[in-house]
């Protein structure tokens, strides 16, 4: 988890971020669709998986977007 | 032409379809929720009346609205991931013609899902397409009303959002849309159909490059199709047999703006103007505009070229 929160922090330039498994785009305010691709592509770089375009578009809380990194056999936990 | 502009909320009433778009992407799309809001507050009630006409003409079936938006978003997050590569390489995917076309103009599913659909909400939600739209209205159609236009073309038809509003605009012309891809040629019809005026126009499937028709036009728009070329030059001087001697063209093309199927990097507006000139036109009037700042100095920026040509 610390490298998502890392990401986020990075994305959102925000070092008081913190995520939970409800961690969703109405908590961050300036979450919009450039830093979501910008999200999605840094956990590709750092997790080195490849998202589909329907992942990207359901990712909208923290907790889908692990259970999709889990599912990619990536070890996320809380 | 004045672009009225407004703090005011959006009145769901009034713009019943538009509030509709603003509640499918807060229900579906989160990140997309300030868009509507963002735009409503920049271009105020002409840009909410165009929006709500097109909205209620073409997607009057259920669900017809929320699977074309799945599409957009689709298209826009496979645009903004192309760029983020772009920003590091400044180069476009190697690609041939032919390969875009395999890809993008005769896949039926990803036109008429995704493609399309992306293209016809892109004149909405992009603030710089939104201002090169007024520039084509303010500057190039209305010199086709004063002169009372009587025909036209339209060369790359995408979602036929072009030859729609110059019919929708001018009663009386008549429009011809030239294109390759029988999927533009459905969904551009389904848009004029939608809008009452098939009767005035008709999708013509020919290759320009290879076969342009000879002085066809005395109005000629041919919108972001230049850089689906691995050599837009053919393509240009195609155009310009197209075209009366005393005619005039609305051309445009993107600039440093990576998609699927763009394939020739134009990265300055100056080096478009310089291919036309090359081909025979005359510049009478241009327009640049950028996607957004640039988020660093020299990151590149997508941006539209658009010019009128004699």
């Amino acid at each position: 988890m610390e490298e998502l929160i890392r990401i986020f922090r990075e994305v959102f330039e925000n070092d008081s971020i913190e995520l939970g498994p409800e961690t969703s785009v109405d908590d961050i305010e300036t979450w919009d669709s450039f830093h979501h691709i910008n999200i999605m592509l840094e956990i590709e770089e750092t997790f080195e998986v490849e998202f589909t375009t329907e992942e990207i578009i359901r990712s909208t809380n923290v907790g889908e977007l692990v259970s999709i990194l889990q599912n990619k056999g990536c070890d996320v936990t809380w | 032409m004045q672009v009225t502009t407004s703090n005011r909320a959006l009145d769901p009433k009034r713009y019943a379809q538009v509030a509709n778009v603003e509640a499918i992407f807060r229900r579906d799309y989160p990140y997309m929720a300030g868009v509507i809001p963002r735009l409503y507050d920049n271009f105020g009630d002409r840009w909410a009346d165009r929006f709500e006409t097109t909205l209620s003409k073409m997607f009057s079936e259920p669900n017809d609205l929320e699977k074309a938006l799945k599409g957009y978003v689709s298209y826009i997050f496979e645009v903004l991931r192309l760029h983020r590569r772009f920003e590091v390489e400044r180069e476009y995917v190697n690609k041939t013609y032919e390969q875009a076309a395999q890809e993008v103009y005769h896949n039926e599913k990803y036109m008429l899902e995704e493609y399309l659909p992306g293209a016809l909400f892109g004149h909405f939600f992009w603030p710089h397409h939104i201002r090169h739209n007024i520039f084509f209205e303010s500057m190039f159609l209305e010199d086709m009303r004063r002169q009372d236009a009587a025909n036209f073309a339209d060369v790359g038809i995408g979602s036929g959002f072009f030859s729609r509003t110059i019919l929708e605009n001018l009663p009386q012309i008549r429009g011809t849309g030239y294109d390759i891809s029988q999927n533009s040629k459905r969904y551009a019809e389904k848009q004029i159909g939608a809008f009452g005026a098939l009767d005035r126009y008709e999708v013509v499937l020919r290759d320009v490059i290879y076969d342009p028709p000879e002085n066809v036009a005395d109005w000629l728009v041919s919108v972001e199709v230049l850089e689906h070329f691995e050599d837009p030059m053919p393509f240009i001087r195609g155009l310009r047999t197209m075209l009366r001697d005393s005619g005039k063209a609305f051309i445009t093309a993107a600039l440093n703006a990576p998609q699927r199927d763009h394939i020739y990097l134009y990265r300055t507006g100056e080096e478009v103007l310089a291919q036309l000139e090359e081909a025979g036109f005359e510049l009478e009037q241009y327009q640049y505009l950028s996607a957004h700042k640039p988020p660093a100095k020299g990151v590149p920026v997508p941006q539209v070229a658009a010019f009128i040509m004699i």
